[in-house]
């Protein structure tokens, strides 16, 4: 079989696996609406439950687009993260987004609001908080790439500043009562439910620019896989790309974790799958299938969390490492083999 | 008309704490094979990369030739240096899932739009390259599971689709048996003369430098760099003093290393042609020395056997092997 057919036939076939996996996102959790009943309501059919209509346009529609969006943004971040460290255990986390995320996110959840002056209760307290932390950090492995001349001691650097700021939040969680400290590790625990469609509105077009920017840079990211001093010879500004790819992957995945939680796993997961399944290395053929296979993953997982059926939900990050190791094992030892 | 593609200017290179060479003026012409030379540890490397712009000098500029100008390398820009310059370096290719073809497509990113979308005229190009360097036939093959030699062809090939007027080689024979390492070499310097390509290669290859090169560039222990024909430094004893050791010597008249041996006890050998020179060869290697006039040992080399006289025995013997187990 020709490479491109099988590429369009594997597109084409993840395609159809999204729009099944989000029409059964519909279906269950804590309530269970029939096929029928979703079909009619997704085209606005009056004759539908006005309580189903409710649950599924306020709710589960806003959950199922926010588990594509951020499913494609965390798995095209940890691809970018790949390529840039040319370390396949890089993730989108690699350089303390989720870290900053996290210390802001616990400044305000452990000090009751009081310190900063936002209310915790809302959900954007939260969610400009996890904005502020991650963009410090970002800010901070900004300067220092403009330092350093290689990728493995900005990472090293990387990994060093997230070890700061996670022990901050543990000092943090250490002076906080147990009410409190609950709070801040629910949000750790990442969740789709808090998305609705206000936040949609913001996190869709952050998603978009970052994922405009992976796509604009294909051709040097293909480069960098060279090593940097091929990618030069090559006639690529390595620190500009450099940058263009920080900042990408801090828009992917700083917005999901602020209106998501940390979301662990999928984005280190999806671009070995896709790797061994495709067989390449061209970020033309990787980046669009990362989206995909990232949407479906998360789709998948969060179905999963809600298998208990009434009103519990699994912990998602849980989730997405139970399903997505043994789908990265199966792949590398597939492939290994073949 | 300019005739050079590359020219230094009073180039000093090396890092803060060492200068490794100073005062470099060296230029490369169309069509010019050019051996860099030298042990290990002068600054081989540190030279190519400045003239890759990896590294910076630490003073001096680099020139190119562009539209018959010449211009520093610092001044323009990275995707214009790589219309004019092509690396191929030693350092392992990092491990992915490319195929070689893709790797020498690669070698068109400075050519093609955004997307790095490939036009019939690049896929002509990156055929070619392939073809030139012999290794179309495994061309969907993932680079991965190629040894390093082959991997060192298709970086060749990836140089080649670049399209430049000067490639840079460090070290390109390192990973290559003996007649890989022959066969880059001739095509090289056929590609110098066919497409008046200039070709820059650091190398440790003595032998085969004398033998392709133009010019070298020989670098000795005191970090002076001499230019000169090959032909010149072999007559001028340079090759000797720089490459002198305990245990080679370096033969001038034919331009090849040899482990010297010691030779303890003499031997008379006669004869004649490829007989007699492998003859003396392995003789040589039992630490013997051949002497052409009465001795205690003898060896007659005949047509279709040796023929050996020891303590007024003669013996007559099928092949070497058995020669020396008699000695």
């Amino acid at each position: 079989m020709n490479k491109q057919t099988k590429y369009y036939i594997f597109f084409i076939t993840l395609f159809l696996l999204i729009i099944a996996l989000f029409v059964i996102s519909l279906m269950y959790g804590s309530v269970n609406i029939p096929f029928k009943d979703v079909i009619s309501s997704l085209f606005g059919d009056k004759e539908v439950k006005k309580s189903w209509l409710f649950i599924i346009q306020e709710f589960r529609l806003p959950k199922g687009i926010t588990a594509i969006v951020a499913g494609a943004a965390l798995a095209v971040s940890g691809l970018l993260m790949q390529t840039l460290f040319r370390n396949p255990l890089a993730g989108p986390f690699v350089l303390g987004i989720s870290n900053g995320a996290s210390l802001g996110v616990a400044l305000l959840v452990l000090s009751g609001g009081v310190f900063i002056g936002v209310h915790s209760e809302s959900s954007w307290g939260i969610v400009v908080m996890a904005i502020i932390g991650s963009s410090i950090v970002l800010f901070m492995v900004m300067v220092v790439s403009t330092r350093v001349k290689d990728n493995v001691s900005l990472l090293i650097i990387g990994i060093m500043i997230g070890s700061i700021t996670g022990a901050i939040v543990s000092v943090l969680q250490f002076f906080s009562d147990a009410e409190t400290i609950q709070a801040y590790l629910v949000w750790t625990f990442g969740s789709l439910a808090g998305v609705g469609w206000d936040q949609l509105q913001v996190l869709i077009p952050i998603v978009f620019v970052g994922l405009f920017l992976a796509f604009i840079s294909q051709k040097e990211l293909n480069t960098l896989l060279l090593g940097d001093n091929y990618a030069q010879g090559l006639g690529i500004r390595i620190k500009r790309i450099r940058t263009i790819v920080i900042i990408a992957t801090c828009l992917l995945a700083g917005s999901v974790t602020a209106f998501a939680g940390p979301i662990a796993f999928l984005g280190l997961a999806v671009p070995h799958i896709a790797r061994s399944v495709l067989k390449t290395s061209d970020h033309k053929i990787l980046i669009p299938a990362t989206i995909l296979i990232g949407a479906v993953l998360l789709l998948a997982c969060d179905i999963t969390a809600q298998l208990p059926g009434n009103r519990n939900t699994l912990p998602l990050n849980a989730v997405t490492a139970i399903i997505g190791a043994p789908v990265v094992i199966w792949v590398v030892i597939k492939s290994k083999n073949s | 008309m300019n005739n050079n593609c590359l020219q230094t200017e009073n180039l000093s290179i090396g890092y803060k704490e060492k200068i490794l060479l100073n005062n470099l003026n060296l230029e490369i012409k169309k069509g010019e094979m050019v051996c860099l030379l030298g042990p290990n540890g002068v600054g081989k490397s540190t030279l190519i990369k400045v003239l890759t712009k990896i590294l910076q000098p630490l003073h001096g500029e680099v020139f190119i030739v562009d539209e018959n100008n010449f211009v520093n390398i610092n001044k323009i820009s990275p995707l214009k240096l790589a219309k004019h310059i092509s690396i191929v370096l030693t350092e392992q290719l990092p491990s992915s899932n490319f195929t070689v073809k893709d790797i020498v497509s690669l070698g068109r990113v400075p050519y093609t739009n955004w997307l790095g979308n490939l036009t019939k005229k690049d896929d002509i190009i990156i055929e070619n390259a392939m073809e030139k360097v012999n290794i179309t036939h495994f061309k969907n093959r993932q680079v991965d599971s190629l040894s390093d030699g082959e991997k060192q062809r298709v970086m060749f090939a990836k140089a080649l689709a670049q399209d430049t007027d000067l490639i840079i080689l460090d070290e390109p024979t390192a990973h290559l048996d003996i007649v890989h390492r022959a066969e880059l070499l001739s095509l090289l310097k056929k590609l110098a003369i066919e497409t008046q390509k200039g070709i820059l290669i650091s190398t440790h290859e003595l032998e085969m430098a004398i033998q392709a090169a133009d010019s070298i560039w020989l670098i000795d222990n005191e970090n002076e760099l001499e230019v000169s024909s090959p032909e010149d430094l072999v007559l001028s004893g340079k090759f000797m003093k720089i490459f002198k050791g305990n245990h080679v010597c370096f033969n001038e008249q034919n331009g090849t290393f040899k482990i010297k041996n010691r030779a303890l006890k003499d031997i008379n050998l006669i004869g004649e042609g490829n007989r007699y020179y492998w003859t003396k060869h392995a003789l040589e290697k039992k630490q013997y020395k051949i002497i052409n006039k009465k001795s205690d040992i003898s060896v007659t080399v005949k047509p279709n056997l040796w023929q050996l006289e020891k303590e007024g025995k003669v013996t007559e013997l099928g092949n070497i092997s058995a020669l020396i187990k008699k000695l």
